[in-house]
């Protein structure tokens, strides 16, 4: 109701708000696209694995370091005595951890074919009959491996076991109209060694989080026959840290080898993803402190602006206003910079927007980041001016006849 | 139209009690012209404060336009201020962000009248005051008397029924201030009750009615002085 003569006072004193809407301007620019990105690795970082067992698994990494010693049989000694732990709800030897940064990585062709060089990328991943339990995976079609059919491979062997358990994403790849199941797919071109698919696990990504074929992955039937040893162990609900404990304790009394390492899951993830959840601190800490420095730009001009127009605001009280129209003066003072703030804002919103992605790929930002921006830059300032407002509202009319 | 019975007023600070106003009494009636004279310190501004509902009081009784006052909340002052009451001051208090136009608009707006009616008001006071051509200025572009004629016409551009004057001309040279106090009479005699503060004697004789205020209280002095500038203007 009052804009015009408040749009025109401000305008006699543009230096202070000019600062603020600025400030106001660069904020929406950085919040709006720090949040879109930061959205993005979040995104990234929480992409679903299938892995039922995240909370509860963790990997023990071994190295034997006698030729002479048989580790079929170390294996088996091993698997004995950690199932005896009441703790333990499955365990499998693997010999490459999922979403770890590092695994075996190999192709499925589709025919025999010579003149057919159609081939499909994925993560090995050698497991036991315990493997989809102990992983937590959802299998969906066909069956798991038995005990009868894990057999030991040993390092120079390039041959694949003769059956397979897929995820749905590289079943698809294989074969897009879904019949995956029971299909024979070939390790390397003119192989006389088919592999035979016999079941479908929903999903479990591969060692690759910035792969395009991160969500190919296998499981072989196999227990690699090499002097790294290591085990994914599946505690029961809540009771990891204490099987994690218990398992270092026990392998650890064996003399022949050393415990490289004994990581959970989530510190695996963790680790992988360090630079992505560096990012998302960074991201948020900008975030955060930039909202804070402008808020406290808003109250300071504010405050000055209150304080400098005490007389003003004394007569104007004088004059009939009542305190809420002294309140409302302010808040729509406020609401008038922050607009011309987004106005700004939203160039160099789109101007920041359109740097980045070409500089760095961050993707354009997605629309509605910046009238959420802008609707919560205005929220922010009307809260930020309500105390100096308020200050204001309670001035003395008496100042009008007592100040100088 | 103005009636204070007995009111007193004291200003505590940690160390001292002032008793700015102390059983004060004062009646003033329709379409007066009072003049209210003193010493510095005396309580005028007090006294005109309370009158215009700037201030509070801590005892007695005070009855504006038939209205107890006493009682009234904040909102209410605010209010009876708006509609009842024009301030002038000694410094013009113009808003110096605000032109002309826009400075007589402040208390109507206030009043939340339309804006046509806003905008012959104003212009028909900027006229009274002879700045209608100057709507758009500043305060600062103006001189000192017309800066106060400017805040005449706000104080009258709600059609007060009564108007406040802490010092009109305090800041004002002499043909400055005779010309301020011209306006002033004119506006007296056309319905609006006057009350000025001045310092300044040949404009307060021009008033229908001097007071002199003493110590917070209506000086019986003045009252001799005043009868007897009564029997002069009679003619005796
Ligand atoms: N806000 C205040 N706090 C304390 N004392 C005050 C205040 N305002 C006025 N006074 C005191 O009240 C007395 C009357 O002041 P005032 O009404 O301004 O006198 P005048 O206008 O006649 O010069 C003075 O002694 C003054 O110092
Ligand atoms: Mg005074």
């Amino acid at each position: 109701m009052e804009f015009r003569p408040i749009l025109s006072a401000l305008m006699r004193n543009k230096a202070g708000a000019l600062l603020i809407a600025l400030q106001i301007a660069i904020t929406l620019a950085v919040v709006t696209n720090a949040l879109y990105i930061l959205k993005q690795r979040q995104t990234h970082i929480n992409r679903p694995t299938g892995i039922e067992a995240t909370a509860d698994a963790f990997v023990i990494y071994t190295r034997v370091f006698r030729n002479d010693i048989n580790i079929e049989q170390l294996v088996d000694d091993d698997l004995l005595k950690i199932r005896a732990l009441a703790d333990l709800q499955a365990v499998t030897p693997i010999q490459s951890v999922p979403v770890s940064g590092g695994g075996w990585g190999e192709d499925f062709y589709l025919s025999q074919d010579q003149s057919s060089d159609q081939s499909v990328g994925f993560g090995n991943f050698m497991v036991n009959q315990d493997g989809v339990e102990a992983l937590g995976l959802d299998l969906i079609e066909g069956r798991n491996f038995s005990t009868e059919e894990i057999t030991f491979r040993s390092p120079v062997e390039t041959v694949y076991p003769r059956i397979v358990l897929i995820s749905k994403p590289l079943a698809n790849a294989l074969f897009p109209d879904g019949d995956a199941l029971g299909q024979l797919v070939y390790d390397e071109l003119n192989s006389p060694h088919p592999t035979r698919i016999i079941g479908i696990y929903e999903n479990m990504p591969n060692a690759w989080p910035n792969a395009t074929m991160f969500e190919n992955s296998a499981l072989m039937p196999q227990i690699s026959a090499s002097n790294d040893v290591r085990y994914w162990i599946r505690a029961k609900p809540g009771r990891r840290d204490q099987l994690m404990t218990e398992v270092e304790q026990l392998l650890g009394l064996d003399r022949n080898r050393i415990i490289l390492g004994n990581r959970t899951f989530e510190e695996v993830k963790a680790r992988t993803y360090r630079n992505d959840i560096a990012m998302v601190k960074l991201l948020s800490g900008v975030v955060a402190l930039l909202t804070m420095v402008t808020a406290m730009g808003i109250i300071g001009l504010a405050w000055f602006s209150v304080t400098q127009r005490r007389k003003q605001i004394g007569t104007r009280r004088a004059l009939g206003a009542h305190k809420m129209d002294i309140l409302r003066y302010f808040m729509i003072e406020n609401w008038l910079i922050t607009s011309a703030g987004l106005a700004i804002g939203i160039v160099l919103t789109l101007a920041l927007n359109y740097f980045l992605d070409t500089n760095f790929q961050t993707g354009r930002l997605v629309w509605y980041y910046i009238p959420v921006g802008m609707l919560f830059l205005w929220l922010l300032g009307q809260l930020a001016v309500l105390a100096p407002a308020r200050k204001a509202a309670n001035t003395d009319p008496a100042l009008a006849t007592r100040s100088v | 139209m103005l009636k204070m019975q007995n009111i007193s007023k004291v200003y505590r600070t940690d160390l001292i009690e002032t008793y700015a106003l102390r059983e004060f009494d004062l009646e003033v009636n329709e379409g007066e012209f009072i003049a209210v004279t003193g010493p510095s310190g005396s309580g005028k501004t007090t006294f005109l404060n309370i009158a215009g509902l700037l201030e509070t009081f801590d005892h007695g009784e005070y009855s504006l336009d038939g209205e107890n006052v006493s009682q009234l909340n904040d909102y209410q002052r605010s209010r009876l201020r708006n509609e009842k009451v024009g301030f002038i001051f000694q410094s013009f208090n113009l808003i110096p962000d605000l032109d002309l136009f826009d400075n007589v608009d402040v208390p109507l707006r206030y009043r939340r009248m339309s804006g046509r009616a806003r905008k012959q008001a104003i212009e028909g006071m900027l006229e009274m005051v002879g700045l209608a051509s100057r709507k758009n200025y500043l305060p600062s572009q103006l001189s000192g008397g017309q800066q106060q004629r400017v805040a005449i016409a706000r104080a009258l551009a709600g059609k007060p029924r009564f108007l406040l004057a802490d010092e009109p001309t305090g800041n004002l040279d002499s043909l400055m201030a005779r010309q301020v106090m011209d306006l002033l009479e004119s506006i007296n005699e056309q319905g609006t009750t006057i009350v000025m503060v001045t310092h300044d004697h040949e404009l307060a004789r021009r008033a229908d009615r001097n007071i002199q205020i003493l110590d917070g209280q209506v000086s019986d002095l003045a009252s001799i002085y005043q009868a007897r500038t009564e029997r002069i203007a009679a003619g005796e």
